[in-house]
Parts: structure tokens; C-alpha cells; sequence
């Protein structure tokens, strides 16, 4: 049995009392990331950014694990954790985290959201997050195929 | 123009040797290039556009021109989903001229196919017969070998695709699955025949032994010639091997059916050039004869079929070819039977004995070797599991072994005869073809 892996302490070296908040997003990859068939409307820039703000960032896909690696590396982010979409209760068994995000896009991942104990936003119809957000002019870029599918 | 054939469907047993075995020659084959879905703006990859051009294909590997062709045979009913899932109420609008209704993007009319040949220069302007209401490619490659051997067609353009658009595949049932569906199909179309196949599956473990992990060579083994296949989904698009690890740990639809068991939905297109023996003689390519073809389609006695139905139509359909051809299971040479789900396929090669497997002997086999190297390279083709759910992979591996250009899959045994069909037990059509007029 895996350890669960604790928060670690925020940027600023604040202890565990004074830690800020930490988050999960799990992302699906296949319309829901613009590297997936079909590109979703998720950019590699705000998956980056996630992870810069402090989010525990990884994907949860039908892909085989493998592969879910190889789009990490080409993406050049390293993520925390690399599942199939029916074993998302394993990074909730992991992770220690304030709260626990699954994005997706089919009905499959509000379904393993649900019983992982996730949040669920469909990427479709969600409001952009802060990490969505550009810092040049604060708007939310989709990714070229935009959220039409 | 005429849209009958004598001696079609050949259901029956004890036909004897087929009437015009070996005077029915497959000539030519293309396909088009392969998407995971059409992406709802380019017009050029849509379902129409792709048939359009594995048609021209085959016109161009044959040595033809259009106005060769005088029979030209297709299947209407869609491929995949509707594109404007009007009954979502998510409609989505329809396009200018020649897309401004769902055909030629969720399935091709043989009206939208011939006006789109005219309209790209290459007009078929000397049909004499038409076939629009083909099931599908395994019943309709047996009609096409039936109706140039009665004499209605002599150089014959048979074309069939398999679409997907934006949403979810075939999502045919509402909120509700009302009826007798409510039974058969309780989460929609796809779990009614994933259901089937697993209930068959797991009286198949019962009775012989084994256990879904079995079926893990074989599939593994599927994706490896999938991505032999330079036109193939996966060796196009997620040109990975998947390992033994994610067979063992992957996701089940419909226990034990499960995600790698399942072909996954493209868009693509196909075509091939049917004509007489006489005709094929002096073309462009080498001959590859029809011997035989069978097709089935068993009512089963309740909303499931059983291992025992099954086996008995795997039985009949593979006596019934091997009469037709005057060939024997060890005359079988290539064999690529439907995988559509990875947990029917034994039954196709355990009823036609193919390397002397027997009832209840398939996992063994399947751990055995049988990569294309080896000496049984089963399903060389790497059917819908290794290149998309085309369900024409088939035939395109069938006819490039017969020919000797399959590349890297080229199976090192001898390559003279082939069989190959689609789709389930309990309804399909089977064609038996040899670089031999005769065995
Ligand atoms: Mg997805």
C-alpha cells in the first residue's frame, strides 16, 4: 500500500498551520486537452500554470498509462500522477489535498468524478478557473478547436 | 437498372461448389485516410470526401477509369451518429451544398457518391446497375462477387465506409430504453451487443476453461499488426504498442467485456473492383478469385444467443464457405475473421479449424505465436482492434497477402487463399478468395 503522499508547505514557507489552501485537478486528456483525439479546449499554458500556482496536477484517461506519460514528456510538465479513468479513487488515496478536481468531457468522467469523490467540471460548459486565465489580459484562451465539441 | 441477384444471400447448406467460383476476380482496393472523427470544419476529411477518394483509389490501383466501371454497389445506412443530433436538442446546422443535409457526412447515398464523382472530374457514366441497400461490407462483398458472375455487372465498384462525427457513437436510446429494449439494450445500442457477446463469452470460459486473460495475446498481438498497417488508426494516430500491464488493468464496459476488447469508432472509407475472370486477365493486377461466399442471419430464440447457437452458426457458416470454395480448413491460407469485440472472435476460428484449432482450443492458440512472422499468423490484418473500427481492414490485409505487398505484415507461410467477413455469429457474410481459380 502506497503512502499518501502529505501537502507540502506553500512557496513562502508557512507551516502547516499557516499553509495556503492546496489543490488536485485531475485533467482528462481526450476532449478535454488540446493534445487529445479530438483536441479539447485545455492549453498546455494553463495546465503549466496549475501547476506553477501549486495545484497537484496530473491526468486521468482511458489511455494506457504509458501513453499518458509520453504526452506529459512532450508536453515538458511534470505531473504527479498518471491513471485510468476508473482507478481516480487511487489519487484521492495518494494525495492529501484541500480539494480534489476532475475536468472531462463525457458523461464516463462525471461518472468516475462522482464516485472518486471528486468535484466534476465538464470542459464544455465550465467557468474558467483563475489558472485558466491569461496574466497578459486576464481573458480565458481556448485552444484552437475551441469548446464546441 | 436492376438491384437483384440470383444465388443471393447463400444461406442455405448443402449448396455445393459456388456457380461461378473462380470466375469472379477482386481487381482492385482503396481506402481513404482515417480520422478518429470527422472534426466538423474540414471538408475535405468528411465521410463523403474519404469515400469519394478510396473509390478513386480503387479505380487507380485496378488500372481503370471511371467510365470502366458499369456496377457500382454501396451501403446507405449511417455509419455512425447523426451530425445533427437534432434529437439531443443539440442541434447542430448543416453546411453549404453538397453537405447541407446528413448525407455525405454521416452516410453516403449511392446519389451523393455518383454526383460527387462527377462533380470531381471522374464520372461513373456508364453504370448499368446499382446496388444502394447493402448491410454491410461482409454481406455486400459477397453480393458484388454474386452479381458479376450472373452477368449483371461486369467491372463492379463496391464501396462501404464506417463514419464518426463530434458526440457520442450511436447513441440510439433516449433517457429510456423502452420495451423489449429495456432488457436487451438497458444503457443504449452498444451495451446490447457488448452483453451478448459477454454473456457467450464467459459460457465459453465455463465450458472449456480460461478466463478473459487469455484473450490478452490475442489482442495484444492485434494492435501489434495494426501498427503494421501504415494506414491504420493506430499507426497513424497513437502509434504505441499497449502492454500486457494495461490489458490486465484496463477498464470493462461490460464485464468482462472491456475498453481494449472494444474497436473504436473512425471515419473512413473503402473500396474494391469486382469483375469476370475473363476481364481480369490482362489487367493491371494479378487476379485474386472469388471461390465462394456465404452470408447468415440466425433469429435467436430469446433476446440472447447462446454459446451453443453460436458455435452451431460458426460451424455452418465456415462448412458452407469451404463447400462453396471446394477447399478444406487446411486450403486456408489467410484468415481474418471479424474482432469487433475482442470476446467472439474464437468462435470464427475454432469453426473454421483454421490451423487445426478446435472447439475450446482458442486461448492456447492464441498464446502460441501468432504474429505474422510466425507460423500462424492469425487476423494478419489486425482487424478493427489494431487499425480502427473500418471493418474493411480485412480485406485490405487479405488481398495485399494474396498479392505479396502487405510490407511489414507479410506473413512468411503460403499466401494463396484468404477468408474474411464481418460482422457477429449471428448475422454476417464470409468471401473465400485464392490467387488460383481453383484449389
Ligand atoms: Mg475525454
Amino acid at each position: 500500500m502506497e503512502q499518501r503522499i502529505p501537502v507540502t508547505s506553500s512557496e513562502d514557507g508557512a507551516g502547516e498551520a499557516g499553509r495556503r489552501p492546496v489543490g488536485l485537478i485531475s485533467f482528462d486528456i481526450d476532449g478535454t486537452l488540446t493534445t487529445g483525439h479530438g483536441p479539447g479546449p485545455i492549453t498546455r499554458e494553463m495546465v503549466e500554470r496549475a501547476k506553477e500556482w501549486g495545484y497537484i496536477i496530473g491526468s486521468c484517461s482511458d489511455r494506457p498509462v504509458g501513453d499518458q506519460k509520453n504526452m506529459w514528456e512532450t508536453w515538458g510538465i511534470e505531473v504527479s500522477f498518471t491513471v485510468l479513468k476508473h482507478m481516480l479513487d487511487s489519487v484521492k488515496s495518494r494525495f492529501e489535498a484541500d480539494s480534489y478536481v476532475h475536468i472531462g468531457d463525457t458523461d464516463v468522467d462525471y461518472h468516475f468524478a462522482r464516485v472518486s469523490g471528486f468535484d466534476f467540471l465538464q470542459v464544455q460548459t465550465m467557468d474558467p478557473e483563475p489558472w485558466m486565465l491569461s496574466p497578459e489580459d486576464g481573458q480565458c484562451h481556448w485552444g484552437p478547436e475551441g469548446r464546441t465539441r | 437498372m436492376t438491384s437483384s441477384a440470383g444465388g443471393f444471400p447463400r444461406y442455405a447448406e448443402g449448396m455445393g461448389l459456388w456457380e461461378h467460383r473462380g470466375k469472379v476476380a477482386v481487381v482492385g482496393y482503396g481506402y481513404s485516410e482515417i480520422d478518429r472523427r470527422w472534426d466538423g470544419v474540414s471538408m475535405d476529411r468528411t465521410l463523403g470526401a474519404f469515400q469519394l477518394a478510396a473509390m478513386q483509389n480503387a479505380i487507380e490501383d485496378a488500372g481503370l477509369t471511371a467510365a470502366d466501371i458499369d456496377g457500382f454497389m454501396c451501403s446507405e445506412a449511417m455509419a455512425g451518429d447523426s451530425w445533427a443530433q437534432e434529437d439531443r436538442g443539440d442541434p447542430r446546422p448543416y453546411f453549404d451544398p453538397p453537405y447541407d443535409s446528413e448525407d455525405g457526412l454521416s452516410l453516403t447515398s449511392a446519389d451523393w457518391l455518383i454526383a460527387g464523382m462527377a462533380r470531381e472530374g471522374t464520372p461513373l457514366s456508364n453504370l448499368q446497375y446499382i446496388d444502394r441497400n447493402q448491410l454491410a461490407i461482409g454481406q455486400e462483398t459477397g453480393k458484388a462477387a454474386q452479381v458479376v458472375g450472373d452477368g449483371q455487372a461486369n467491372v463492379l465498384l463496391m464501396t462501404y465506409n464506417m463514419g464518426n462525427v463530434p458526440g457520442r457513437y450511436k447513441l440510439e436510446e433516449g433517457d429510456y430504453s423502452e420495451g423489449a429494449r429495456k432488457w436487451s439494450a438497458p444503457w443504449g445500442w452498444m451495451t446490447s451487443a457488448m452483453m451478448q457477446h459477454a454473456f457467450v463469452f464467459m459460457q465459453y470460459c465455463t465450458k472449456y476453461g480460461g478466463s478473459h486473460d487469455d484473450l490478452a495475446p490475442f489482442v495484444l498481438n492485434q494492435r501489434r499488426n495494426g501498427l503494421l498497417t501504415p494506414w491504420g488508426y493506430y499507426a497513424q494516430h497513437e502509434p504505441y504498442q499497449i502492454t500486457l500491464e494495461d490489458y490486465l488493468t484496463q477498464r470493462y464496459i461490460c464485464w468482462p467485456n472491456g475498453l481494449l476488447d472494444s474497436d473504436r469508432p473512425v471515419n473512413h472509407a473503402f473500396a474494391m473492383i469486382f469483375t469476370t475472370a475473363e476481364r481480369a486477365k490482362d489487367m493491371k493486377q494479378k487476379p485474386i478469385y472469388v471461390l465462394s461466399h456465404v452470408q447468415a442471419s440466425h433469429p435467436t430464440k430469446s433476446t440472447m444467443a447462446t454459446l451453443e447457437d453460436h458455435e452451431a452458426f460458426t460451424d455452418s457458416l465456415a462448412r458452407r464457405l469451404y463447400e462453396g470454395a471446394g477447399a478444406r480448413p487446411e486450403d486456408l491460407d489467410i484468415f481474418n475473421p471479424y474482432d469487433g469485440f475482442a470476446t467472439f472472435t474464437q468462435s470464427y476460428l475454432e469453426g473454421f479449424q483454421w490451423h487445426g484449432v478446435k472447439r475450446g482450443e482458442a486461448f492456447d492458440f492464441y498464446a502460441g505465436d501468432i504474429r505474422v512472422e510466425g507460423p500462424h499468423p492469425f487476423n494478419s490484418s489486425g482487424g478493427n482492434l489494431g487499425c480502427g473500427r473500418t471493418r474493411t481492414a480485412m480485406y485490405t490485409d487479405s488481398i495485399e497477402q494474396l498479392r505479396g505487398t502487405a510490407g511489414a505484415r507479410q506473413v512468411t507461410v503460403r499466401a494463396e487463399t484468404a477468408a474474411m467477413g464481418q460482422v457477429t455469429p449471428g448475422g454476417n457474410g464470409h468471401i473465400f478468395l485464392s490467387v488460383h481459380p481453383q484449389i
